[in-house]
């Protein structure tokens, strides 16, 4: 049970924090286009993704068994555990200050600019293609949490939920302040997804190894505590070093 | 093609966008299995989380050094 809440957390902070950063794209493509090609694009883009949960979802699911089980953990564990600690590296470092925080203002600006200088005759599909990538390059991380936590617990619908329910808020968000949305806390989104995903990597592998993990049923729990905890050691000690080094 | 191209960038980045960071973990899971031989699994479970935070924070703070001197 715990393992399904966690998928369903995990999923709906990590697609928070994409939508978001899509939505900046999108709302680019809209600004300067109008909100037919941005949204088509956006849409197409959803499409993709759907269809590739729905193809790869179930055929994952299929390896989650007693034949390939340990080994197919095993693969899941180390990708989640290279995607998740990549995550907590990037967000102790942006939290350290060492490196700048994601700005969804100055990549809406940028956006902008670039498509104004688009011709008109590609303009509409200059609009539909920002949209239709932002969603796409942004929702394949989506896809690869949702994929890798449901083809583990072997229930696709957790965390399928996760990622709707993270997707209606941001469209609603972003339909109220039809601007990008700068106030989120993104990297401490970031920070506790980066935390999730290392304790779900690093179950899994044990699980592949054929690790016995203490109280199991709460080793998700206890394993992301201990990252965050770490993760947040190594923002004071990046902190001390950014201080000590004057520019 | 640009699209799938970069697509299929996106996807390698969102795993390995340092190279010796992802080395040192796949290499810490390989010396955890090689010692599930040998240690207790729940000893082993601790090694591996163990092992893992110190990849994270040394690799890290080595990274922040490299930044700091920019």
């Amino acid at each position: 049970m715990a393992v399904h809440w966690s998928g369903i957390i995990a999923a709906f902070l990590a697609s928070f924090v994409e939508f978001v950063e899509a939505l900046t794209l999108v709302l680019a493509a809209a600004t300067v286009r109008g909100f037919r090609p941005a949204l088509s694009g956006a849409l197409a883009g959803v499409c993709v993704l759907g269809i590739l949960v729905v193809i790869l979802g179930p055929s994952l699911a299929l390896l989650n068994g007693p034949v390939y089980g340990p080994v197919f953990h095993l693969v899941v564990g180390i990708m989640m555990l290279l995607f998740g600690l990549r995550w907590l590296k990037k967000a102790i470092l942006r939290s350290a200050g060492l490196v700048g925080l994601h700005d969804e203002a100055a990549i809406f600006k940028k956006q902008t600019d670039s498509l104004r200088q688009t011709p008109d005759e590609k303009a509409e599909a200059g609009a539909f293609l920002t949209a239709f990538n932002g969603v796409f390059i942004e929702g394949v991380e989506v896809i690869f949490i949702i994929l890798a936590v449901g083809a583990t617990t072997g229930k696709l619908i957790p965390p399928i939920i996760g990622a709707s329910v993270a997707a209606v808020c941001v469209v609603l968000l972003g339909a109220v302040a039809r601007k990008p949305l700068t106030q989120i806390p993104e990297n401490a989104l970031k920070f506790v997804v980066g935390a999730l995903i290392s304790s779900f990597g690093t179950f899994w592998t044990g699980e592949g190894l054929k690790i016995t993990w203490l109280t199991s049923d709460f080793a998700l729990t206890y394993l992301s505590v201990g990252y965050a905890a770490a993760a947040y050691g190594a923002v004071m000690v990046c902190r001390a070093l950014k201080v000590a080094r004057p520019a | 093609m640009n699209i799938l191209k970069h697509a299929a960038e996106e996807v390698w980045g969102l795993f390995v966008d340092d190279p010796i960071f992802a080395a040192a973990i796949i290499v810490w899971v390989v010396v955890i299995k090689l010692l599930t031989g040998v240690l207790p699994h729940v000893m082993a479970g601790l090694a591996l989380f163990v092992g893992l935070v110190v990849i994270l924070v040394g690799l890290t703070y080595r990274q922040a050094i490299v930044i700091s001197k920019k």
